[in-house]
């Protein structure tokens, strides 16, 4: 698996008006080899821009990022992104939405089949491969869209408010998923998110970040015990670095659970 | 699945009788207009002149009949579909290349600005000009008219194509030319098919304008001729004929549209 390191990395980009907007400022982040690391900042602070960096879907300003020790020019296969609104294709079937990545990469066709079928099954999908994604619910669709991304067996993994769309029980249910699935191959989770709990049932660490200037406020470690089960976040340790998080957040301006939309260009 | 039907029947037969109600409205106005047509030629109310009965429609149709078969021919196999499929062709592979390369856009907009504006019937006498009377000047009215409609359609189109997807699909390892095929050419489909029904009516009309001013043969050439010859049955007979041909066009265009954009919800 492949570390992340962020040097000094700003991005920038003028309105139409001719403004200078700041997204993101001299942040120096290191994530290493395996880790789950959760960003949370208010609106607006420069996460899901970090984030698309990461990706190489922006270009920097200036600084680098480097992953495992590469220097990102652009975006590559093998750094998976989940997107916050729905990104499955709707002209393809559920089964060629999870294949297209390893098509992409000009697997044989058999290889194709085996992959796809295996990380349709990996989400719980293995019976809707023949399904258009319109006829799934939002969750399903969200599933869809993981799968996809591990379909190509990504070192890295991006995630941009992933769940941000959905309803809390199905947010809980992915978020499980989620951690089963890392606990089986420990890749590099990147995980932007606004909730707080989210973000300290998810991350082995959690990186806050604060608006004007856009950049790292400040960084917690989550000292929960590695496997997480859904009763975690009723006690009491669970509950003390959630307040912890809130009194952070609130002391800097937005506030935690503001849920308007995250500053993005395109 | 009886859980299911149980549950959707109340809710089907409602509908049903919703859609029951609404037919007896549509075909009430239908046959009222029909009745009421039927008394005012019947009992002799309004002059034959501006309103035929149905004796005249039938005598016209006995007279346009031996040559209705080569008036369509004419119209729609020589006219209206090539002129429909090169300028619409050629409207799409600019449309999109202006969308895709900002150079194409940049060589290309200021033409296609320029003669957007203008309504593609002022211009025959210019086309008359160029190419005399006859089926160049009519084939290149039809096709510029499905050309306007189709380029900023399928421009619009491919603007249009979330970037969501666009980036989804770069960061999955697909190249521009798989970009291109696998989602641009997909997502617009939908949008394409709208364009194409304006474009396919327009091209029925830009027929008839050509034909009506210099044609030996076709609907709107009849058209021409019926007027020359104070006939209003044989007008009302062609515009029938033309109803029928347009509607038949659009409906092969929307069943081709229903195959093609399966995966697209529909209400």
């Amino acid at each position: 698996m492949k570390s992340i390191i962020t040097n000094a990395v700003s991005r920038s980009y003028s309105t139409r008006g001719g403004r200078e907007i700041v997204a993101l400022e001299q942040t120096d982040l290191a994530i290493n080899a395996g880790e789950f690391v959760c960003l949370i900042g208010p609106s607006g602070c420069g996460k899901s821009t970090l984030l698309f960096l990461m990706a190489g879907l922006l270009e920097p300003s200036s600084g680098t990022v480097c992953v495992g020790g590469e220097l990102i020019n652009g975006p590559d296969p093998d750094h998976g992104v989940v997107f916050q609104p729905d990104a499955t294709f709707p002209w393809m079937t559920v089964f060629e939405n999870v294949a297209f990545g390893p098509r992409m990469r000009g697997l044989s066709s058999g290889e194709v089949r085996d992959r796809t079928e295996h990380y349709l099954k990996l989400v719980g999908l293995a019976d809707k491969g023949g399904l258009w994604p319109r006829e799934l619910s939002g969750g399903m669709r969200k599933r869809v869209d993981i799968a996809r991304a591990l379909a190509n067996e990504p070192q890295v993994l991006l995630m941009d408010e992933p769940f941000g769309a959905l309803d809390a029980m199905t947010k809980e249910g992915l978020q499980d998923e989620l951690l089963k699935i890392w606990a089986g191959d420990r890749k590099t989770i990147v995980f932007v998110t606004h909730d707080l709990e989210e973000a300290l049932y998810l991350g082995t660490r959690i990186v806050i970040m604060e608006r004007d200037p856009n950049m790292i406020r400040k960084e917690v470690v989550v000292d929960l015990p590695p496997s997480r089960e859904p009763l975690l976040r009723t006690e009491p340790h669970f509950q003390d670095l959630r307040r912890l998080l809130w009194l952070e957040m609130a002391e800097h301006g937005g506030g935690p659970g503001v849920n308007d939309e995250d500053l993005r260009d395109e | 699945m009886s859980d299911g039907s149980s549950l959707r029947r109340p809710e089907a037969a409602r509908r049903d009788k919703r859609l029951g109600v609404e037919f007896l409205i549509s075909a009430s106005v239908v046959l009222l207009l029909l009745a009421l047509w039927l008394v005012l030629t019947g009992l002799g109310l309004v002059r034959p002149l501006f309103l035929p009965g149905p004796q005249q429609l039938f005598e016209a149709w006995g007279r346009l009949s031996p040559t209705i078969a080569q008036d369509i021919f004419d119209s729609l196999v020589l006219r209206i579909l090539p002129g429909f499929l090169i300028g619409s062709t050629v409207g799409v592979t600019v449309g999109i290349a202006m969308a895709m390369n900002r150079k194409a856009w940049a060589a290309l907009n200021p033409i296609i600005e320029s003669v957007r504006p203008l309504p593609p019937l002022a211009l025959i006498p210019l086309l008359i000009l160029w190419l005399g009377i006859g089926i160049g000047s009519q084939l290149l009215l039809v096709a510029f008219g499905a050309f306007i409609i189709m380029v900023v359609t399928s421009f619009e189109a491919v603007r249009n194509v979330s970037p969501i997807y666009l980036q989804a699909a770069s960061v999955l390892g697909a190249r521009s030319r798989q970009v291109f095929r696998r989602i641009i050419l997909p997502a617009v489909v939908p949008d394409m098919f709208g364009g194409i029904r304006i474009a396919l009516a327009a091209s029925f009309g830009y027929n008839v304008a050509a034909e009506l001013i210099g044609a030996q043969s076709g609907l709107g050439y009849r058209l021409v001729l019926a007027r020359r010859y104070l006939l209003t049955e044989n007008i009302v007979v062609i515009l029938v004929v033309i109803a029928i041909l347009a509607l038949a066009a659009d409906q092969s265009v929307q069943w081709l549209n229903r195959r093609f954009t399966t995966w697209k919800a529909r209400t």
